[in-house]
């Protein structure tokens, strides 16, 4: 079963209040390696505009890249220690995160919560 | 019928260093016939996170607990007599261990329990290790010897806002904490002035380092308890457990269900793990209830 189901993601982001306020105005790109797939979301004022598969080293703002096994682990209904949050979670786990440093603070609200709708779509599906 | 807290809040003036400080703190209340026990917030907050404990009815019948905002935290500003807005704010262990010995002196309390939460839990060992003579007890919340690499320019960059380091905070709490306690805890990380979580952090990630330390903590002067939130990536268990084996008599826990914030953001589960400890504490202070 893949990770999201990526074609309805898009709405589902877009009705979330708490993520409209911390991705206020932000313009970006984002690659999300799931093990060897990738998908870019691409973000324009704050709303998801597009989700597309992409290659593996296409051009982006912010990437993370983690096995499958990780992704389901940070995305689990109730994640176990340390995978509870992005931050903590790529500090202690095989999940890689690049990003200019001052855009990924700006935005980290937004991440955080994006990760969060991630987690609640995996759950209500399940 | 009119509903209030039991805690009341005032402030008290500290001379430390030479410099006057105009201090906040909240009392439980009550008078020598119960043991003091001081509260001190996490790096970047303020005396707000002990809301919870300071009213549990239980431990008040034993304890007077009082919550202080260390200087330039929550409602104790900047002293007035200090060019500060000319300086880089820099929390230092010098001036932290100070902190808590003057407000037990100008409060008049006798050797306290001291209790703190992360700068607070490393605050307990210093102050265990360097001033055992102060205090009966010190209770270590997210505790360890040392928690390097923390302290980045990040937390306090012209272009971040405080919303970041709040949204960090948010997620060094336990996954299945109440939600509205959560937001609360992260929300005061968005009000605390933007130098404040950095400059604390030098103390918490740089100026604490105790190296092997530790091992000269003697619990027959001061006893040692240490309790760490299994979620907690930023002082993970492991750490606190390591510091606690090289303290002989030292007693340490992991808090199933807790993060970084256990005091706000889970204070009922805290507070299971907590009672017991300071059941301990009372019973060997002679005031088993």
């Amino acid at each position: 079963m893949a990770l999201l189901e990526w074609n309805r993601l898009a709405d589902r982001v877009n009705a979330d209040p708490e993520f409209a306020l911390a991705a206020r105005f932000w313009d970006a790109t984002l690659r999300l390696d799931v093990g060897t797939e990738s998908r870019r979301l691409r973000f324009e004022g704050g709303s998801l505009r597009e989700v597309t598969a992409c290659e593996r080293e296409a051009e982006c703002d912010l990437h993370i890249a983690a096995p499958v096994q990780e992704w389901e682990r940070l995305l689990a209904a109730v994640p176990r220690p340390f995978y509870q949050d992005l931050f903590g979670a790529q500090l202690h786990h095989d999940i890689t995160l690049n990003a200019n440093p001052l855009d990924f603070a700006a935005y980290y609200p937004a991440l955080r919560r994006l990760l969060e709708i991630f987690r609640e779509a995996r759950s209500t599906r399940a | 019928m009119t509903r209030f807290d039991s805690a009341i809040g005032r402030y008290v003036y500290l001379d430390i260093k030479d410099v006057e400080y105009r201090v906040y703190f909240e009392d439980s209340g009550g008078d020598s016939r119960k043991i003091p026990l001081l509260l001190q917030h996490t790096a970047g907050a303020d005396g707000r996170q002990w809301r919870h404990v300071l009213e549990d009815r239980e431990l008040a019948e034993r304890f007077r607990m009082i919550a202080y905002d260390l200087p330039y935290h929550g409602k104790s500003l900047p002293p007035v007599g200090i060019e500060w807005w000319k300086q880089e704010y820099k929390l230092t262990k010098d001036f932290l261990m100070r902190v808590p010995r003057a407000l037990a002196r100008a409060l008049g309390l006798r050797r306290p329990v001291f209790m703190g939460s992360s700068i607070g839990g490393h605050l307990a060992l210093d102050l265990a290790l360097h001033h055992p003579e102060d205090f009966r007890a010190v209770v270590g919340v997210e505790a360890a010897s040392a928690t390097p690499g923390g302290y980045l320019d990040l937390w306090n960059h012209p272009r971040v806002s405080n919303a970041f380091k709040a949204s960090v905070m948010y997620g060094l709490m336990a996954p299945t904490a109440p939600e509205a306690y959560r937001r609360e805890t992260a929300w005061g990380y968005s009000q605390g002035a933007p130098p404040v979580f950095k400059g604390d952090l030098y103390y918490h990630d740089v100026d604490h380092a105790m190296g092997d330390r530790a091992r000269e903590i003697d619990t027959s002067k001061v006893a040692v308890f240490l309790l760490t939130g299994e979620y907690d990536w930023s002082t993970p268990p492991a750490l606190s457990q390591a510091v606690a084996e090289q303290i002989p008599g030292a007693r340490f826990q992991i808090m199933e269900g807790l993060g970084h914030f256990p005091m706000s953001e889970d204070p009922e589960r805290f507070l299971g793990y907590l009672r017991p400890v300071l059941g301990e504490i009372a019973s060997a202070a002679g005031c088993a209830g």
